[in-house]
């Protein structure tokens, strides 16, 4: 199943900053490890990811690198820096109490639905 | 999907598309950069999975998942802000302007000393015949000349008289009118262990009227002889032949030589090194002026 576009946008730092705290790596390999490990249901315009990781840069979340790639390519690399890792516990917390709170309201209308 | 006729843009098409909606135009070939290595990456994924595609299809694909340029462009832009990046800029470059002038002005006067200094080091010494160079335009000269074939070679050196300077002494020890006559000597030497010989203190002069300018070496021990026998040893006539190294190089070293209260009416003063019992230097010297005879 495909995720709703709107779904996604609030959580794609989330997204990001999770995948950087499993360590250093390059724009195409973010994406790639993202469809895989969400089975598919992740597949966002690939473009959307270079503006999120501009803006954590900016705000000093991550750092990024050049280095060259298993491929023999010069990939930029990004790193997650202390700051991003804190920006992801709160990340993190602020998720958690939101899809408690869908899934207090949805089983609170569970009966009715079914 | 774009609709079908309407052909992608390449990679490089899609990039400069994407560049057109970022204003801070310095970002633009990072940003082409690291998004043609993700087009990249994915077309070769494309290729790999599916080898029936055409390099070109791969290509289209790649493009097509990345979305709108435009929209791309547009958030790239929020964090490529042109205010702060100019500044950074700014900052960058007048900071590095700031220290090329602050190297320039604290370290080119020191650098040009120094290399004033390594190409036309001092010969004399500041407080020997030092000062009369300095002040040459006041200071009256009888004679200033490089004499001629005044070399001498002794083991491993090669001795020569570079320069001698001849100026009037108005005070000297015994009150009469006097002359002082500097001799730049110069010993050359291939091995840089043996530089800066100690002759200075063995050195001692003759004028041609038989008058003797003992060097300071020479003078020490008589004057502890005649302290000890004042009856057989002689009383030590005091030392006028003075100066010592002026310049040290690993091959060259040079003495900045002086004989004060030679007889006015010398015409030829010759200097020597007999430390060991036989003349070993012996420049003569004409305080006239002109070449001398070896």
């Amino acid at each position: 199943m495909k995720a709703d576009k709107s779904l996604l946008s609030g959580s794609t730092t989330l997204l990001v900053l999770s995948l950087l705290s499993g360590g250093d790596k390059y724009g195409y390999q973010m994406i790639a490890e993202l469809e895989e490990k969400s089975d598919h249901t992740f597949s966002m315009k690939e473009g959307t990811l270079y503006p999120i990781l501009h803006t954590l840069e900016k705000s000093g979340a991550v750092e990024s690198y050049e280095k060259e790639a298993p491929t023999g390519r010069t990939r930029k690399y990004y790193h997650i820096t202390k700051k991003g890792l804190r920006l992801l516990g709160e990340k993190k917390e602020e998720w958690a109490s939101f899809s408690q709170a869908v899934n207090a309201v949805l089983a609170g209308s569970a009966p009715a639905m079914a | 999907m774009d609709a079908p006729g309407v052909p992608q843009p390449t990679i490089g098409q899609f990039c400069a598309k994407v560049c057109a909606w970022v204003r801070f135009w310095p970002d633009h070939d990072a940003i082409t950069a690291e998004l043609t290595a993700h087009l990249e990456d994915h077309r070769d994924v494309l290729l790999e999975r599916n080898p029936a595609l055409s390099q070109a299809e791969a290509e289209a694909q790649a493009v097509a998942a990345m979305g709108d340029p435009e929209a791309l462009g547009r958030e790239l832009d929020k964090s490529h802000n042109p205010l702060p990046g100019w500044f950074q800029i700014l900052f960058r470059v007048s900071v590095r302007t700031a220290l090329i002038l602050l190297l320039v002005f604290c370290f080119l006067p020191k650098a040009t000393y120094l290399y004033d200094l390594i190409a036309a080091p001092p010969l004399y010494n500041d407080d020997d015949t030092g000062v009369i160079v300095e002040h040459y335009d006041q200071a009256e000269v009888l004679a200033d000349y490089r004499p001629e074939h005044a070399v001498c070679y002794l083991e491993h050196y090669t001795f020569s008289a570079e320069r001698v300077l001849v100026t009037p002494r108005e005070h000297s020890v015994t009150g009469e009118p006097a002359l002082r006559v500097s001799v730049l000597l110069k010993a050359v030497h291939l091995n840089p262990s043996l530089r800066c010989p100690r002759i200075s203190g063995w050195l001692w002069a003759e004028d041609d009227l038989g008058n003797r300018y003992p060097g300071w070496n020479q003078y020490d021990p008589a004057e502890l002889l005649h302290g000890l026998y004042p009856e057989q040893a002689a009383a030590p006539e005091l030392y006028t032949t003075m100066g010592g190294p002026s310049l040290q190089t690993p091959f060259v070293t040079y003495y900045d030589v002086y004989v004060i209260d030679v007889d006015p009416e010398a015409v030829q003063l010759t200097l020597r090194f007999d430390r060991y019992g036989k003349i070993q230097l012996s420049f003569p010297l004409s305080l006239k002026g002109g070449g001398a005879d070896v």
